[in-house]
């Protein structure tokens, strides 16, 4: 019989338990999915959010049309991002829910400035995913965060889409939150950006270029090219798409274009006060485009393509390596290489000085797999 | 006081020498011996692994030579009254070790999930749950880790090969550390991530055949060993040994970057927490059951169920002392600093001093 009113009471406290103190029920939650931040002329941190219209893009699929707006932005100004951020609650009725913050998004001259105590909070806030990917806008973010794009689609959602496809990374490539708060906290190694513009004829993000970094502080944009190097060089190109005409060759297949993955290793040599490093880029490809639209192709005349392209991307790393010491930016990753294998002689240098004069020899070897003739 | 009559066997004993181990383990490594060692701190725990040993043998030929003994039964048998009042700073030091500890990963579940319920709701639904698990004595503890061991490690296993995507090899480097003396540091730096398996000394009478002990023991540690390595080799990869000394749980961290996009638990970290949180409970119950034990014998009134219940106010008392992550940090850097002189090095001198003595207990008392 005790037993059974000790039962029938803990069943009654069941009823007290209906919820909990952190309970944030859905239809309460304002999602934010791209978060810009900007800095103004009076030294404060402007905080831009995009925040889909759930009903209108519901609407949207139920009736098949495109709605008018799929999002609106809200922003504010403070003294720092958290306080900014803070300041936005006040901007809604729901809560701002940031579990699902797709992209963050910064404004150039913010970049410039330096991104370490913008981007500790990031790091510091749990409910903010890690995973969100950063990018630096060609200009303000605020009016990246804040355009309608052609396909009218959610913009934080189109940019996250362009991002995670890795038939994309050739231009542009992705980096998380985390990483960027790794990055700028790192001194042996500097961290990059993709670059996001706007195209306002035809509604539409660009995504390609990416801006580097010396420590925090942005200090360059390398070019579609020099990105397209700079994938060689890490070996973060996985399908790049370069194209150059074979007019050293006898083939004349006039214009033609790959499809190229990259496999690099870099080494450093120290001997004795000397230090030069070594990348060795292994390419491999297939040949996608002739404009002269020859289809049979000798074994000579396959080596003569490939030679042709060795000798230019060669040329093209070597430039860019070269920008990247000029600006002193260590996105290639020596610097946590010598610390790595010759921890006594990092130890010994200033790297920040010793970067943009170290000497740097780049070995390419560019196997062309498919010559497309066989398709 | 009534004495419990069980006894375990050798597959019900595995699962306890592994999960409570990595539960209480994982909580802060690598990041003790990366400080000590930098980028090659996952040696550590390999090193750990070593310097407990001779412990872990301690207690095994102390259960030999006291059959059906504790511990605590053990100093008693050896040191007399002395061993009463060594018995009691043997349990005083376990309970620090398991209220610090157990605020530690409260406090982890106050800042990532319950971010707006009161700290002492967590910890009294957490202590009253691993209470209730205590209470059901040893062979349901070992049952019920018995259940969770494969899934569990399952999961973690499976969470630690995805985050390898995300490791730079460069950041293990250099191999060697250029000072010799920082292995050893390293080492003890690491040891805390053992204690559990010195909880052995409270529990080793129930295990049937205890000559299997030092087979079961030295394959759980080498699989623990193993396993910590490649843990700290991913976070140390991922992080860097500088960065990572900011992470309160670098396990947590760890696993938080990967995400599997567009399915169910798009957060490898929610997974991990999951996981670990039910392996950390499990854990703490078994802890708590060995301290009742050892209470009940100290004090020869009450049967450890009824200490199980006596213990619970202190604890709470004890959880809720430190004012914040910063102050519970702090202590638990010095539990587990100073844990193993109580854990590892006190059966070594009880065994030295029986030795010395000659003495042994009643051979038929298992």
């Amino acid at each position: 019989m005790r037993h059974k009113w000790l039962f029938l009471g803990l069943i009654l406290l069941i009823t007290l338990f209906s919820g909990c103190w952190d309970i944030s029920e859905i239809n309460r939650r304002t999602i934010v999915v791209a978060l810009g931040l900007d800095a103004t002329e009076d030294g404060k941190v402007k905080v831009s959010l995009q925040i889909p219209l759930a009903q209108s893009v519901s609407a949207r699929t139920e009736t098949n049309q495109p709605p008018t707006k799929t999002f609106y932005t809200i922003t504010n100004e403070a003294e720092s991002p958290m306080a900014a951020i803070e300041g936005l609650q006040s901007k809604t009725g729901n809560d701002l829910f940031y579990g699902q913050l797709k992209v963050v998004i910064f404004g150039a001259s913010l970049a410039r400035n330096g991104l370490l105590a913008i981007t500790d909070f990031l790091q510091r806030v749990p409910v903010l995913p890690p995973q969100g990917l950063m990018l630096l806008a060609d200009g303000v973010a605020e009016e990246i965060i804040s355009k309608e794009v052609s396909s009218r689609e959610v913009p934080g959602l189109v940019i996250l889409n362009f991002l995670e496809q890795s038939a994309k990374s050739d231009l542009a490539f992705p980096l998380s939150g985390w990483q960027l708060v790794r990055g700028v906290n790192f001194d042996t190694e500097d961290i990059f950006l993709p670059v996001i513009s706007f195209e306002p004829q035809e509604e539409t993000f660009i995504i390609k270029g990416i801006g580097v970094f010396h420590h925090d502080r942005l200090v360059g944009i390398l070019s579609d090219t020099e990105t397209r190097m700079f994938g060689f060089l890490t070996g973060r190109a996985r399908n790049a798409a370069p194209s150059l005409v074979a007019q050293h060759s006898n083939v004349g297949l006039g214009r033609v274009s790959y499809r190229v993955m990259a496999n690099t290793k870099t080494k450093a040599f120290v001997d004795g006060e000397q230090l030069r490093f070594l990348v060795n880029v292994k390419l491999k490809g297939s040949l996608v485009e002739s404009t002269k639209a020859e289809t049979r192709l000798s074994l000579e005349e396959v080596r003569e393509l490939e030679k042709a392209a060795e000798q230019k991307f060669k040329s093209e790393m070597m430039k860019t390596v070269r920008h990247l010491q000029e600006l002193n930016s260590d996105v290639l990753g020596f610097g946590e290489l010598l610390r790595a294998m010759h921890p006594k002689a990092y130890r010994r240098l200033n790297w920040d000085r010793e970067f943009p004069r170290v000497p740097v020899q780049v070995k390419v070897k560019f196997n062309l797999e498919q010559s497309g003739s066989f398709r | 006081m009534s004495k419990e009559r069980t006894a375990i066997g050798i597959w019900l004993y595995i699962p306890l020498l592994i999960i409570p181990v990595l539960s209480y383990g994982l909580l802060n490594l690598p990041n003790y011996a990366v400080a000590v060692m930098g980028a090659n701190g996952y040696l550590g725990p390999l090193l750990a692994a070593l310097i407990i040993l001779p412990g872990l043998v301690a207690i095994y030929l102390l259960a030999r030579r006291f059959p059906g003994q504790t511990i605590i039964e053990q100093g008693k048998s050896i040191l007399g009254w002395l061993g009463t009042i060594t018995g009691i700073v043997y349990l005083v030091v376990n309970i620090s070790i398991l209220t610090m500890f157990t605020r530690d990963i409260c406090n982890l579940v106050h800042a990532y999930f319950l971010v707006k319920t009161p700290l002492y709701i967590i910890v009294l639904v957490y202590l009253f749950s691993a209470a209730y698990v205590a209470s059901r004595g040893i062979e349901t503890i070992a049952r019920i880790n018995s259940f969770v061991m494969l899934p569990a490690l399952a999961v973690l296993i499976f969470l630690v090969a995805i985050s390898y995507q995300n490791i730079s090899w460069t950041r293990v480097l250099p191999i060697l550390s250029p000072h010799i003396s920082n292995y050893f540091k390293g080492g003890m730096a690491s040891v805390y991530s053992y204690y559990l398996l010195g909880v052995s000394a409270l529990t080793l009478p129930f295990l049937k055949p205890l000559k299997a002990f030092p087979r079961i023991a030295g394959g759980s540690l080498a699989f623990l060993a193993v396993f910590y390595v490649f843990f700290s080799l991913c976070t140390i990869g991922i992080y860097g040994h500088k960065y990572l000394l900011r992470f309160g749980w670098p396990a947590l961290e760890m696993v938080h970057p990967t995400n599997f996009p567009y399915l169910l638990l798009e957060q490898a970290g929610l997974l991990m927490l999951i996981d670990w949180i039910a392996m950390i409970l499990i854990g703490t119950g078994y802890y708590y059951y060995s301290i009742s034990l050892g209470s009940s014998q100290v004090s020869r009134t009450f049967d450890y169920k009824k200490w199980v219940w006596i213990l619970l106010p202190i604890k709470f008392f004890m959880i809720s002392a430190p004012h914040n992550v910063t102050e519970t940090k702090v202590v638990v850097e010095f539990v587990a600093k100073f844990g193993w002189i109580v854990i590892f090095a006190y059966p070594i001198i009880l065994w030295l001093i029986a030795v010395v003595q000659r003495k042994r207990g009643p051979a038929n008392a298992s």
